[in-house]
């Protein structure tokens, strides 16, 4: 399970991380996978990916290497929107990637939470919920609340799984 | 028509040669083949499949399937195995069919007429015996003559599929094939809809002549499918003077045009409308209270055709839940989820009866393929679904209940739900403790006082009275936290200690486990008014084969083993339970016990707020049911 954070707030980067450690604690047992963690500080495409403990930034990482199952997207970045750009961006990549198998085309698409407050701007609520209606593996929360942000987790973690049975 | 096969290993070149004649006997046979790892997962994939390796592959494989897997299997009228020796066997494996079929011979006609007989009735979905046995009645009554002599009686429960199996019959006979003829469709129409104003529904049948005064005219629906076919649902439901006329029409000589005069006609009419019959009634009973001609029944000699309930042939249960679910995904925008096999599992380990049978198979995939098309629930997986859909209950009615929760509309979980109702009621904060008021409830007291029955509701006051002053600063009462609780349990199965932190606020281990032990003591989830019991021990969940019972005249916090055991012990010897034989208790472990009758074996393990009932005595194979934990 390789997840991604994007988030440029170094406080929030360490909530999510909390949030990821204890669903994987929960799910140690249910879920056969390993988790990977990734950050991404500067929420921009192509992304800058790094390993992440939670604290400081690691060792940069090739994206080809650590293609995403769920990935937890901030949608401000130093005061900007730059999560739609960034979110098209991943989509015409994991587009890219897509591998012809005896079936048809098996294609990989990452699950994304959009983790973000977004009061009071009409814009950011319209493209949530667009994004969210158009594409069922996106869902977004209403504030940055890690309990909010862990049933999403939850949920997602819970689809990967199922995804793997028949 | 889809054959999937599993090899278990690389493929022998004379099955290859043997798959490949298969293949080629049938241009439209498509070979799926599937890698090994999905074997352990064939029966839930609803469609026919072929296991193919050597004796020893075969035997190691069938060993793998569980209880569930097995049921399902030995039901199953279209699986082989493809391996060397045709003499192959196992003890798992059903005795009543061919299944092994030797690579080293030409027996792939034994695939191919199955096949042949599943694709000439695509209405028909199920893969289980009983169903190929319906197909093969059906081919054989429908390729004989067809007319009103020659006609059929279906009977089955609500929900089984009678009228696909009309269809198909009409389908497969000569008449189904005839595109152009007049008068050569199916015609369905409802005994109870029939059940109007007795002449009318005579009219509706046989037709109105005109008159002199009235020159209109309705040729009636024998006329009007007299090259066709009329098939009567719950024909019973018709007035006696239809079933009489019917009856008429039934008695004519086989293979002749049944006559009858019209309404005020004055010439005879002739129909070959071949009648289709079905019912959902106990004939037995309709016959004893004369609303049913006895001789009607003999009229169906050896055309009668059979369609159990849908619980009673589990290899439909697979087949048809992929039938459905493809269907209402197609009513929507969205491309399809897969239904996998871990979600066939979880709901056919349910044992349901299933009330309404594919009906409410079908409504249980609308709620959930409706949930996943709102993107409040993106998040939510079908399993997760599915399964907060299964714990509301049993039956369609608990889980359409979903509705009257903002979960459905909004993706509100229900703890969020439970959360948000009282604030803005001032109950948050550092403020004294305050006693329950019953003129002043705060919207989770009231919840409490309207899932709780009177006793219920008693104890609930009582035990606030008992309850220490809460310490929470989040929380202003102990009676809100406590009703948070007994509004979550009406609703949900079962409820953690962090489900309880998140639903109150209440931060320490220590006070969630205490206030699950005082709900626990006090039982208040069978003092709902889901399920009313008596005082003494009770049993909280009865599944077929699987009981889960608590502890209510001893203190969750205080319990030893001794107190345990001898619960457990009044529990059986009161004959509470369908346990009603004498049973043995014996102790495993200080917190372990294995219970026995006769029949059945359990093994009751207790930790921390869980007391769990294992089926079988080694107690790894089944699945744990918990309350409190």
């Amino acid at each position: 399970m390789v997840i991604w954070i994007v988030e440029d707030d170094d406080d929030d980067a360490g909530k999510a991380y909390r949030v990821v450690t204890a669903v994987a604690n929960e799910r140690n047992g249910k879920s056969s996978s390993q988790v990977k963690l990734y950050r991404v500080k500067l929420i921009e495409w192509p992304p800058e990916l790094r390993t992440f403990d939670g604290t400081k930034n690691h060792i940069e990482t090739d994206i080809q290497k650590a293609r995403p199952s769920i990935v937890i997207l901030d949608i401000y970045d130093r005061g900007k929107v730059r999560a739609p750009e960034f979110l098209v961006g991943l989509r015409e990549w994991e587009h890219s990637l897509a591998e012809p198998n005896s079936i048809g085309v098996q294609r990989f698409r990452s699950f994304v939470i959009l983790w973000t407050i977004y009061s009071g701007d009409d814009k950011v609520l319209s493209f949530l919920q667009q994004q969210s209606q158009r594409d069922r593996r996106i869902s977004y929360t209403q504030t940055k609340n890690q309990v909010l942000l862990q049933e999403h987790l939850e949920g997602f973690w819970r689809q990967c799984d199922e995804e793997k049975n028949p | 028509m889809r054959l999937l096969l599993f090899p278990l290993s690389t493929v022998d070149p004379r099955a290859q040669t043997w798959l490949d004649g298969l293949a080629a006997s049938d241009a439209e046979l498509k070979l799926i083949t599937y890698e090994k790892r999905v074997a352990s997962h064939a029966v839930w994939l609803g469609d026919p499949f072929l296991v193919i390796g050597d004796s020893r592959r075969l035997d190691a494989y069938l060993t793998t399937l569980d209880d569930k897997d097995l049921e399902i299997l030995n039901d199953c009228a279209y699986f082989w195995l493809l391996t060397e020796n045709e003499g192959f066997t196992h003890p798992k494996l059903p005795t009543d069919r061919l299944i092994t079929l030797s690579w080293n011979a030409s027996g792939q006609n034994v695939v191919r007429e199955a096949l042949r007989l599943l694709q000439a009735f695509p209405r028909l979905k199920g893969l289980s015996k009983r169903m190929h046995f319906i197909r093969e009645e059906i081919k054989r009554i429908s390729f004989g003559p067809v007319s009103p002599g020659y006609s059929v009686l279906i009977l089955g429960d609500s929900g089984v599929g009678k009228e696909e199996v009309a269809q198909s019959l009409f389908e497969a006979s000569e008449r189904g094939k005839r595109d152009h003829v007049e008068g050569s469709a199916m015609y369905a129409v409802g005994g109870a809809w029939l059940n109007m104003e007795p002449g009318m529904a005579l009219t509706e049948l046989i037709g109105l002549a005109p008159n002199r005064n009235d020159k209109s005219k309705y040729a009636g629906l024998l006329k009007l499918f007299s090259n066709g076919a009329l098939f009567i649902d719950d024909f019973e439901s018709s007035p006696v003077n239809v079933q009489e006329t019917l009856l008429r029409i039934m008695s004519t000589r086989r293979g002749m045009p049944a006559i009858y005069r019209q309404v005020g006609g004055t010439k005879d009419e002739f129909t070959l409308s071949w009648l289709l019959f079905a019912t959902n009634a106990n004939l037995q009973k309709l016959r004893d209270a004369s609303r049913l001609r006895e001789d009607f029944l003999y009229r169906f000699e050896d055309r009668v055709l059979i369609i159990p309930p849908l619980a009673e042939r589990p290899a439909d249960f697979p087949a048809i839940s992929h039938a459905m679910w493809s269907l209402l995904w197609e009513s929507t925008n969205h491309e399809a989820d897969v239904l996998r096999s871990s979600h066939l599992r979880e709901i056919y380990g349910r044992k349901f009866k299933w009330e309404g049978n594919v009906r409410t198979l079908r409504a249980l995939f609308a709620l959930v393929v409706s949930m996943r098309c709102n993107p409040a629930h993106n998040h939510r997986s079908v399993g997760a679904l599915i399964e907060m859909i299964l714990a509301r209950g049993d039956t369609y009615w608990h889980w359409v209940r979903i509705f009257e929760t903002k979960f459905y509309v909004t993706g509100q979980s229900l703890v969020e739900e439970i959360r948000n109702a009282d604030s803005g009621h001032r109950c948050f904060g550092s403020m004294p403790t305050v006693k329950l008021d019953e003129n002043q409830l705060l919207p989770s007291e009231r919840k409490a006082l309207e899932v709780l029955t009177a006793e219920g509701w008693s104890i609930f006051k009582k035990l606030l009275s008992d309850a220490p002053p809460t310490k929470s600063k989040d929380i202003l009462r102990v009676s809100v936290r406590l009703a948070r609780v007994i509004w979550y349990v009406s609703q949900a199965e079962t409820i953690t200690v962090k489900i309880l932190q998140h639903l109150t606020g209440v931060k320490s281990d220590q006070t969630a486990r205490g206030d699950l032990a005082i709900l626990a003591n006090y039982d208040l989830k069978d003092l709902t008014k889901r399920k009313v019991r008596g005082p003494g021990p009770a049993l909280l969940l009865e599944r077929p084969g699987k009981y889960l019972f608590t502890l209510d005249s001893v203190l969750v916090n205080d319990l030893n083993t001794n107190s345990v055991s001898e619960s457990l012990r009044n529990e059986f010897r009161g004959n509470r339970t369908p346990l009603v034989d004498s049973v043995t208790i014996e102790t495993r472990t200080e917190n372990e016990w294995i219970i026995g009758d006769k029949a059945r074996t359990f093994v009751v393990k207790y930790d921390d707020f869980t007391l769990n009932v294992y089926e079988g005595k080694s107690g790894f194979y089944a699945k744990t049911l918990r309350f409190f934990r």
